[in-house]
């Protein structure tokens, strides 16, 4: 028995089984079908006669979304699961069931995926303050190599020209006043009243505008050579800076073995692929001239191929999951070495 | 009629209808119900398809009787698919109803 419609909800109805069309399309189809009915309308019919001109909603729901090309899965009604009812909008307001659960899921995924988020970068957080804690005593070390690097440089300028002391030199630290006490240490602490030979020859030099500094470092070292607890704390210091120095030592060893497992690892997986990817070329070409000779062997030969560019791709990605030295840090460690090899010092952590 | 017949000859009534004059949606049901007796509502679908093929293009008409009206006109490419419709209908009638009266004689 067909069911008796107005034009409103005839309309809304249809407009229920169009969602899977475009808007505007939707929008065209429907104002044809209202014109039409209003038509029908202005001729004396009434509503429910001009509807059912039409026919069944759903063959005309069908041959509608057939004009579309849509797949038959939107448009047919199957026994058991019925998609059009499924993407049918409810007329009366309420929302759907599978909405209902879509939007929990939606939100509930969401969730999941924020605090997720929020996991992973407090793991990164963590990760990072604990590589940095772990680096720490290397940059420490590295730091007072440097500081102790610039201050000979600033001292030789000053000696090599005789006027006194250059802007460098002027604004050494006393960190690196202590570091050089502890240099001078070895010929100093023996000699008389403690003062090296540069130092002599600093006085020796007899320029009137000796620096302050210098000064500052013969009383320093003077001071130094009278105090015991002072020595016993450089030697605490030499020691720290042994320690350091094994520890970046071991460090970059570390980094080193890691390194040449993980490329180890990829190679091999690297030449596995490749040389499944050499088996089954032979076997690709083997399979192509059976085929030639009408033998059924199209599926097998598809399979071959895939398998080829499978285990190719592989084989490529595995190669380029090596670590390799970039070209840039190469240049920059090569720059570091000259100026190390300029300012004459070993360095023991490179 | 039945309603295998009316839907393999829908399309060639319809372009039929339109070739003459361009007509909009509701003068063409109208039009085509005078030859055979079809559902209103799958003219619309046809026309939209014959519209998507390229076979018709349409345009807007303002109307004194309410809303502007969507009005079909055939295309060139309409007109040959017309045409080669036309001719397929001609020998298709033309072989059956040679056939029924062969039929006829023997009989």
């Amino acid at each position: 028995m067909n069911k008796v419609w107005s034009k409103q909800a005839f309309l809304e109805e249809l407009r229920g089984y169009l969602i899977v069309l475009e808007d505007q399309e939707q929008e065209d189809i429907i104002e044809e079908y209202s014109q039409h009915i209003d038509m029908k309308l202005q001729k004396g019919l009434s509503e429910e006669e001009a509807i059912r001109d039409f026919g069944s909603m759903k063959e005309l729901a069908a041959e509608i979304l057939e004009a579309y090309h849509v797949k038959p899965e939107f448009r047919q009604q199957k026994p058991g699961f019925h998609l059009q009812e499924f993407v049918k909008v409810k007329t009366d307001g309420s929302v759907p069931w599978f909405r209902r659960m879509g939007n929990f899921l939606k939100e509930k995924s969401v969730a999941a995926a924020r605090g997720m988020r929020a996991g992973f970068l407090w793991i990164g957080r963590k990760c990072r303050a604990f590589a940095g804690w772990l680096v720490k005593p290397y940059r420490v070390y590295k730091n007072r190599k440097a500081g102790e690097a610039a201050w000979e440089d600033g001292e030789e300028c000053s000696t090599a020209d005789g006027s006194g002391l250059s802007g460098q030199a002027a604004g050494q630290s006393l960190a690196g006043m202590q570091e050089r006490d502890g240099i001078s240490e070895k010929s100093g602490i023996g000699e008389k009243n403690g003062i090296s030979e540069k130092d002599e020859m600093h006085g020796k030099s007899g320029s009137s505008g000796q620096s302050r500094i210098d000064s500052r470092v013969v009383m320093h070292r003077k001071e130094g050579t009278k105090d015991m607890a002072g020595s016993i704390g450089r030697c605490f210091r030499k020691a720290g800076h042994g320690i350091m120095a094994v520890w970046s030592w071991f460090f970059a060893v570390c980094l080193w073995v890691l390194r040449m497992m993980w490329n180890a690892a990829w190679l091999l997986f690297a030449l596995f692929c490749a040389v499944m990817a050499m088996f089954v070329l032979a076997g690709l070409g083997a399979t192509l001239v059976l085929l030639a000779q009408r033998y059924p062997l199209m599926g097998l030969s598809l399979i071959e191929l895939g398998g080829l560019l499978c285990f190719g791709s592989l084989a490529v990605w595995a190669y380029s999951m090596m670590i390799r030295k970039k070209t840039a840090g190469t240049k920059i460690e090569d720059g570091m070495k000259i100026t190390e090899k300029e300012s004459g010092e070993e360095v023991q952590y490179e | 009629m039945n309603p295998q017949f009316k839907k393999g000859v829908l399309e060639l009534i319809v372009l039929e209808s339109v070739r003459e004059k361009d007509m909009y949606g509701y003068e063409l049901v109208e039009e085509v119900s005078e030859v055979i007796d079809v559902n209103e509502g799958t003219i619309y679908p046809l026309l939209k398809r014959l519209t998507n093929e390229h076979y018709f293009e349409t345009y807007l008409r303002e109307s004194s009787e309410g809303p502007p009206r969507k009005y079909y006109h055939l295309t060139a490419a309409g007109i040959l698919y017309r045409d080669s419709l036309a001719k397929e209908w001609e020998e298709f009638q033309a072989r059956v109803n040679r056939f029924m009266k062969e039929r006829q004689k023997d009989e």
